[in-house]
């Protein structure tokens, strides 16, 4: 399918960005300042709050709004201007946002939406591992739109994946949510000359969470363990993993880009054992839609979580808090790694396995720094 | 004495002698109607501490509680006997029981009599009946669990750490008797038509709970595909474990709908106590535990009773489900399927 001359809308937003760049200073150096400072600020409060909330088992809202003071005051003076122009501009940004999304036009989308994942639910037929084709129909225009004109995706090397057959994708992860790991599916849903579908592993703690664990399995997400990892690859399907797993999804936006340890390897047992081959990804955007200014263990402990994150938006602004940032995205495939001349018995080896996890993960970090080097800007690529 | 009969399955001698417990139960007795019926078939000995639900031709019923002492030299008398070649043990608990002593003595200790006659008697082959439960329903279980990944469920309540421990003391056996052939079959949930326990009381319900925000994927097996799978490993060798398993898994909100009721989705936080509770007050049929399988995973791989028992279920797990709601299969496909696995043996 040839790729979609970009939309209207997002053009448009291409152009909010830009103004909105060059009024706040928002992704350049002057961000990475901000946030910082606001880290500084905001982390001994933080810790505080946490500390209260484990105490006193309540949400202390006069702490928050305190906070959020503190908050609107640093984001103020970074932007050089008073809290009274700082609410002038957000009101501007709501304005266009409500241009930008023009209710009228997606209530039609919306209803239609709705009936859909109605009709989705009542059917609930699903594939061996959870996915839900008809909802996944259901929510396409979402993931389209995101896809499309939300974080407007340019895509390389779509080629260096096979025609078919089993493949291993290898990425880097982040964002909290795994928005990379639907972005990589449409990705090659819409660009790969055989629209081919991908199953992508996520972390168990997802399934100890109500509804998100579901949710994500439906969409077609499976849990990631070996033995999923093997089966799917097994039936020939484009497989694809993030071996920093948990501790990517978490990365401060400090650690952005900076690839954490790859697991112990067992991406690369799995490819031994199967002869499949790798193909690094590298996904840049992504790692700055939801900026985790700060962790809290100790509450994710007691709420049985790896960790709950704190960003500029969450959890002050609530629900709201949860929208991810517009920027700009591009995924690359790298050349594929083969492992055919691999034996079985190889993936035994633990210094072999080590090297080669380190081979892929060099490969991905090269990727992400030669992207890097070429962008930019966050917000416009 | 009597000794294992692999050889002449396909020439004329009858079928050897064979011992079923837990005839009283659906699957126990299920499968004695089934070797009873066969006009080949050797001598049966029936034993449950109560009768089986139906008349018997040719089977003898004999009067054994596994939690009686002595039972272990009772048991051996018998076997000897009649001489019997093949024990299929199918006494265990189909519900969880709030005596927990007696479900230990009859699930776990009962079977250690049970092993410790066969022993002695010499019985050539055993087969035990046990569930895919055993796995247990966790959060990082595989979506397929195969045979070579440990039975959990221990973890959930005594009376599946009772299931448990009978398959270690087969598997045991099987170690310290290397000329018996020791197979252990784990069937999913049963349903069909027939079929009757506490899973099938609980798909009956009007209202189903279920955990709020969870939606694991279920699966089943027909009663018919679970007999033939018995009666193959009764018919031929396959020492083993196999998990019997239909095609297929679906959501359990489509099964609730599929059974015809209405789910009522409650948060876990209020679920587990309160069916902790219930359970505690003598009203709830499981353990707050076993909400684990409304919440996780527990679906296990069938594969290699594909391949290496060559057993092919007929049904689906979504059929399986339908048929034990009366909407059968029609006759024509039913015959069609059957005639297909023949046909694939044959080749």
């Amino acid at each position: 399918m040839p790729r979609r001359s970009k939309h209207k809308l997002a053009e448009r937003f291409q152009e909010t960005a830009l103004r909105l760049e060059k009024a706040l200073g928002l992704g350049g150096p002057k961000t990475d300042r901000f946030i910082e400072k606001l880290s500084n600020q905001l982390s001994p409060l933080l810790e505080n709050l946490e500390t209260t909330i484990l105490a006193t088992q309540s949400l202390p809202f006069g702490l928050s709004k305190k906070m959020f003071q503190v908050y609107l005051k640093e984001i103020a003076s970074e932007a050089g201007i008073s809290v009274q122009d700082l609410m002038t501009v957000s009101q501007d940004l709501l304005k266009l946002l409500r241009e930008w999304f023009r209710p009228e036009e997606m209530k039609g989308t919306l209803v239609r939406l709705g009936g859909l994942l109605l009709l989705a639910r009542r059917e609930g037929k699903t594939d061996e591992f959870g996915m839900d084709p008809a909802l996944v129909e259901a929510l396409a225009p979402l993931f389209q739109f995101l896809y499309e004109d939300y974080w407007r995706l340019d895509v390389k090397g779509i080629g260096n994946i096979p025609i078919r057959g089993r493949c291993l994708l290898v990425a880097n992860h982040s964002g909290g949510i795994p928005f990379d790991g639907s972005m990589v599916t449409v990705a090659c849903l819409n660009e790969h000359p055989s629209h081919r579908n991908v199953r992508f592993l996520v972390e168990d703690f997802v399934y100890h969470f109500p509804f998100m664990g579901t949710f994500m399995n439906r969409l077609g997400a499976v849990r990631a363990c070996p033995e999923n990892a093997v089966e799917l690859l097994k039936r020939g399907n484009l497989v694809l993993v993030f071996p920093e797993g948990v501790k990517g999804l978490g990365k401060l936006y400090s650690e952005r880009y900076q690839l954490k340890r790859f697991g112990r390897g067992g991406f690369i047992k799995i490819a031994i054992q199967t002869k499949t081959p790798i193909v690094p990804v590298s996904v840049i955007g992504a790692e700055e839609i939801y900026p985790i200014i700060w962790k809290s263990s100790l509450l994710a402990k007691a709420l049985g979580i790896p960790y709950l994150p704190v960003t500029p938006t969450f959890p002050w602004l609530g629900p709201a808090g949860l929208i991810p940032l517009p920027t700009k995205w591009r995924i690359q495939f790298g050349k594929p790694i083969s492992f055919k001349n691999y034996k079985p018995a190889q993936a035994e080896d633990g210094l072999l396995v080590q090297n080669l996890t380190e081979q892929v993960r060099g490969e991905i970090q090269k990727m992400l720094a030669d992207g890097l080097k070429r962008r930019k800007s966050v917000w416009v690529g | 004495m009597a000794k294992p009969s692999t050889a002449g399955r396909n020439s004329a001698p009858p079928w050897p002698n064979i011992a079923i417990t837990g005839t009283a139960s659906f699957l126990g007795s299920a499968l004695l109607k089934n070797l009873e019926e066969s006009p080949r078939a050797g001598h049966l000995l029936a034993l449950d501490v109560q009768p089986p639900p139906f008349r018997l031709n040719k089977a003898g019923w004999k009067k054994i509680d596994l939690t009686e002492t002595g039972v272990d030299q009772k048991l051996n008398d018998l076997f000897r006997k009649h001489r019997v070649e093949i024990l299929v043990h199918a006494a265990l608990l189909n519900k969880p029981i709030r005596n927990l002593e007696q479900s230990h003595e009859l699930q776990s200790v009962g079977t250690m009599h049970l092993l410790t006659a066969a022993a002695a008697a010499k019985v050539g082959k055993l087969i035990l009946a046990s569930t895919t439960d055993v796995y247990g329903a966790f959060p990082d279980n595989p979506n397929f669990l195969t045979e070579a990944h440990p039975p959990r469920a221990g973890q959930l309540s005594s009376f599946l750490r009772d299931k448990v421990e009978v398959e270690e003391q087969f598997l045991k056996f099987q170690k310290e008797h290397a000329e018996a052939a020791v197979t252990l079959l784990r069937p999913a949930t049963i349903l069909g038509p027939t079929v009757n326990n506490f899973k099938t009381h609980f798909l009956q319900n009007p209202v189903i709970p279920s955990v709020m925000g969870f939606d694991p994927l279920i699966q089943f097996v027909h009663e018919q595909d679970v007999l033939r799978a018995f009666l193959k490993v009764i018919h031929e060798n396959h020492p083993g474990l196999f998990n019997i398993v239909a095609r297929g898994v679906l959501p359990l909100s489509r099964a609730i709908r599929l059974a015809g009721s209405a789910p009522l989705p409650l948060p876990s936080f209020i679920l587990y106590p309160s069916a902790e509770l219930l359970w505690n007050l003598n009203i709830g049929a499981v353990p707050g535990s076993h909400l684990n399988f409304l919440k996780y995973l527990c679906v296990a791989d069938g594969k290699k009773a594909w391949k290496e028992l060559d057993f092919k279920p007929v049904y689906t797990s979504e059929e399986a489900l339908l048929s034990f709601k009366g909407r059968e299969l029609k006759a024509g496909e039913m015959a069609r399927r059957l005639k297909e696995l023949e046909n694939a043996k044959a080749e």
